[in-house]
């Protein structure tokens, strides 16, 4: 499909509409970018004949995101995370490795009361997994018994048998592997968290 | 107050009755109404902003959405307004009269 003039001006034109609209719900955000989008394609002749400079005047005519927004009734928002985000996110991760079960609180409680993320992303945040690398590490390593196992040595006469005693349960590469994922997870959703949340616009 | 935000609030005010009165003679697509109200004068607003006001309206009950087949390309929506929206333009009308009559009289009575 051949690339219709200014498509990337369009694209990118939707996208800021899409971060400033974050504070609207889910199905009014997408209504509304539905119809800039249809305004869009109205206003350009179909056959593609139109160059960058009338998609720029269809845009300008729109007028700038946050001022649809507004007029949507909500505060604009940018996607992008605050210092206050930030924060955040670090003690719901690494809290409890500082101060053990406190920290993450207070990371938790930071989480819950910032409009910056939706109820499932907080929910995401709060579970997965629940302690952040200190529940990980409580969770996984502890439990587990990976380390050497004795070793019985038989002695009869002349003979010396060591016999190697069977591994504890579960198998050390599972519970490895389970140890892995645990700590992943949470620096994953860390990360995830990060990239959507939503500060509050300035001006 | 600068100029600007004095237009900038009474437009606030006014803009869903405007939109209400562009449909009351016939059903318009969503687009026209953006330009339409594009190119009022005073009423200038950014087209983008017709939107959210259209889905409010929606919502309230005032106006209700179609789609129709287009020739050319995807169905497009168009707007009408219902008995609600009707009867919400009318009384706005009547006050309107009433409030633009009272605000010209004190206006104009510091000439003298």
């Amino acid at each position: 499909m051949r690339t219709m003039p200014g498509a990337k001006t369009v694209a990118r034109y939707l996208a800021d509409l899409e971060d400033a609209a974050r504070g609207l719900p889910v199905r009014e955000r997408r209504e509304l970018i539905d119809e800039i989008r249809g305004h869009i394609a109205a206003a350009l002749p179909p056959d593609g004949a139109h160059g960058e400079a009338e998609v720029r005047d269809v845009l300008d005519s729109l007028g700038h995101p946050e001022e649809i927004v507004r007029a949507a009734g909500a505060e604009p928002t940018q996607a992008r995370a605050g210092a206050r985000e930030i924060v955040t996110v670090l003690l719901v991760l690494l809290g409890g490795l500082v101060v053990p079960v406190a920290g993450w609180i207070a990371g938790v409680v930071l989480l819950w009361s910032t409009p910056a993320w939706t109820t499932r992303e907080k929910l995401l945040g709060t579970f997965v997994i629940p302690g952040g690398l200190m529940g990980a590490f409580a969770l996984t390593i502890l439990p587990f018994d990976t380390g050497a196992c004795s070793q019985i040595v038989i002695e009869s006469g002349p003979i010396t048998e060591t016999a190697t005693c069977a591994p504890s349960f579960p198998p050390p590469w599972l519970a490895w592997a389970a140890t892995a994922a645990a700590v992943v997870a949470p620096i994953a959703v860390a990360l995830y968290l990060l990239r959507t949340a939503r500060a509050p616009a300035r001006g | 107050m600068a100029q600007g935000d004095v237009l900038t609030q009474l437009r606030r005010g006014v803009i869903e009755y405007c939109v209400l009165a562009l449909l009351a003679r016939e059903k318009r697509y969503g687009f026209d109404l953006a330009r339409g109200l594009g190119d009022m004068g005073a009423l200038t607003v950014s087209e983008g902003t017709v939107y959210p006001i259209l889905s409010r309206l929606r919502r309230d009950g005032k106006i209700a959405a179609s789609w129709s087949e287009s020739a050319e390309g995807p169905p497009r929506k168009y707007y009408e307004l219902t008995d609600r929206g009707r009867l919400t333009l009318e009384s706005f009308s009547d006050e309107w009269a009433r409030f633009r009559t009272a605000v010209d009289a004190v206006i104009n009575e510091r000439n003298g």
